[in-house]
């Protein structure tokens, strides 16, 4: 520790603390307790409920969905290619939203630079829409 | 900044030339854009070499187009005009491609400006994610699906592992701008430790440029994407992506490795460089397809231009400089032709025979590019090579024995493509417009220039 010692009136002592610190493995003991200490749990949770509780087994209860309606066909087949397409649209969206909301509760300190921003995002955004929309991405029976 | 905004610009344009029906040819619009872009380079914002921290950038200051990027964005430029140029009429003539390959450049441009490891982590992305599209663009062809998909997997691990050593970078030295990444490979150099977090990320981070670049270990990706890829995307991922990737390697590396370990990291990297260069070299004796051979030259030329990472950074930045001019223009020339001869679907060397009879003058060409790629005297590739292997071989010997070693091999396989133009008899036969002489022309006059005068050519970046 006489690295501290000799840096202690530099300005960047916080900085030099935490590097230091960093380099020594016995600071990440209590992440290695804490997860030993979750794995075991779900391990003896788990563990005991299997061993001790009751087995009674039916054709019915080890169906994958038992809902009372019977199974129709396979999950696994293929989907047609536009509900993909509308899926990404709808995420396009979804993360346009996203960035309003921060915008909105900062709408005030942000000022004009925010909003010229903002615009030039949504504009950008917008030109990506008027291409898929052009391009035929809307028509869903073509 | 304003080079890359008018390519972003052109890159929607092109894109929306698409909507109209039947598509309009949409190349000349792309290509006057990239020569509007490439002519406002030394317009653009002025600044001090990336090592030099006199110059504090401000921390909302994401990139900073200095005379690096400035150099090497405007190489990326002129090869993306080469390539857009050349191959017009090869693939599909969507609009969406071209728009594709402008916005992968803009990607590219980043990767040589940026100052925050999120700028190079966005470059990249912004360069990758058009790439898989435009390595499937043959849309029926079973082997661009097969490049397509493996590209995009491999790169999404890489990206993975790259952003992985971010967070750890970030982790120990509290920040992502080059500043805080600066101060903790000093504060590691003055004070003669390891901290197990900063060298992880490090590693992580190198893996990542190192798939990008194809260096020794992870390069097994290339012969299979470059095979399979439509040729115009091949040749943007030889080139443009090679070189941005080398340009981001060397604004990255000497900003986190300190003085103190630089010998350690140097080491490391040599290491890579000298297999890089015998893999690439030994694995292209024995191809029989010529994009296959082109790969694994590609790899051994990544070995190549490693070196430049190692040695000084402005010694580094000229030979890297000099040697992705020649290696842009000869790989294209290259490029160019093979897509010409091999239009009939032969992809071997037999696809090149008779040219010497037919085309004199393509053969010619052909020739002054593979002699610039095996490095003789009198081309860029020598000026390239020379200018790497005289500065890297004070430090580090072996490495320079080992890449003069690969060079010798290489003419193995180079003179071999020579052997079938000139020698044997066939029906390879190249018909070129007027936009392909005038272009062909240019990276010739490129070659021969950078080789005869590379001094006067590094004068122009003293601009």
């Amino acid at each position: 520790m006489d690295l501290l010692a000799a840096e202690s009136n530099n300005p960047n002592h916080e900085f030099i603390t935490f590097a230091i610190g960093m380099s020594s493995p016995v600071n990440y003991l209590p992440i290695v307790i804490q997860s030993a200490v979750a794995i075991g749990f779900v391990a003896l949770a788990l563990g005991a409920s299997h061993l001790l509780g009751p087995k009674r087994k039916t054709a019915q209860k080890e169906e994958s969905f038992e809902c009372g309606i019977e199974i129709q066909g396979n999950a696994r087949y293929p989907i047609s290619i536009k509900y993909f397409l509308t899926a990404i649209l709808f995420v396009l969206f979804d993360v346009e939203i996203i960035f309003f909301y921060p915008y909105a509760v900062n709408f005030k300190e942000m000022g004009i630079e925010g909003f010229i921003a903002v615009l030039a995002f949504v504009g950008i955004f917008m030109a990506g829409f008027i291409y898929v929309w052009k391009k035929g991405g809307l028509e869903w029976e073509k | 900044m304003k080079s890359l905004l008018i390519i972003f610009i052109g890159a929607i344009v092109v894109l929306f030339t698409g909507i109209k029906k039947p598509e309009k040819k949409s190349i000349g619009l792309a290509i006057a854009f990239l020569v509007m872009a490439l002519a406002l380079i030394p317009f653009d914002m002025m600044g001090k070499l990336p090592w030099n921290f006199e110059i504090k950038y401000a921390p909302i200051n994401m990139v900073a187009f200095d005379i690096s990027a400035r150099a090497f964005s405007g190489v990326l430029i002129l090869g993306t005009i080469f390539i857009l140029g050349l191959f017009s009429g090869s693939d599909r003539k969507g609009s969406d491609l071209i728009g594709l390959v402008m916005f992968s450049l803009c990607g590219a441009i980043l990767m040589t400006s940026f100052t925050n490891l999120i700028m190079m982590f966005l470059g990249i992305e912004a360069l990758s994610i058009p790439l898989y599209v435009l390595a499937g663009s043959k849309k029926s062809d079973l082997r661009s699906n097969e490049a397509a998909i493996k590209y995009f997997l491999m790169g999404a691990f890489s990206t993975a592992i790259f952003l992985m050593g971010c967070a750890f970078l970030y982790g120990s030295s509290k920040g992502f701008d080059a500043f805080s990444l600066h101060d903790m490979s000093a504060f590691v150099g003055h004070n003669h430790m390891s901290p197990p977090l900063f060298t992880v990320g490090i590693s992580l981070v190198l893996i990542g440029l190192a798939f990008k670049v194809s260096a020794f270990p992870f390069h097994f990706w290339s012969p299979d994407v470059y095979e399979g890829s439509p040729n115009r995307t091949t040749v943007f991922m030889a080139v443009i992506v090679k070189i941005a990737a080398i340009a981001a390697f060397y604004r990255f590396f000497p900003l986190i490795i300190g003085e103190a370990q630089a010998v350690t990291w140097g080491t490391i990297l040599a290491c890579i460089s000298a297999c890089t260069i015998l893999v690439g070299n030994i694995g292209a004796l024995r191809q029989k397809s010529v994009k296959r051979l082109l790969a694994y030259s590609g790899i051994a030329q990544a070995g190549y231009l490693l070196m430049g990472i190692l040695i000084a950074p402005e010694k580094g930045f000229q030979a890297l400089w000099i040697y992705s001019l020649g290696y842009v223009s000869a790989n294209v020339i290259v490029f160019y032709l093979f897509n010409k001869v091999s239009a009939g679907g032969d992809e071997t060397f037999a696809a090149f025979r008779g040219l010497g009879r037919n085309n004199k003058g393509a053969a010619l060409v052909l020739c002054l590019s593979m002699l610039s790629l095996a490095g003789i005297p009198l081309t860029a590739g020598f000026a390239g090579k020379y200018l790497l292997f005289s500065s890297a071989f004070s430090d580090y010997i072996y490495l320079v024995i080992i890449a003069l070693i690969g060079s010798a091999i290489s003419i193995g396989y180079y003179f071999r493509i020579f052997k079938e133009a000139i020698l044997m008899d066939g029906e390879a036969r190249v018909q070129m417009r007027i936009v392909d002489i005038l272009l062909l022309g240019l990276a010739v006059t490129m070659i021969l220039g950078v080789g005869i005068l590379p001094g006067f050519v590094i004068q122009i970046l003293q601009f």
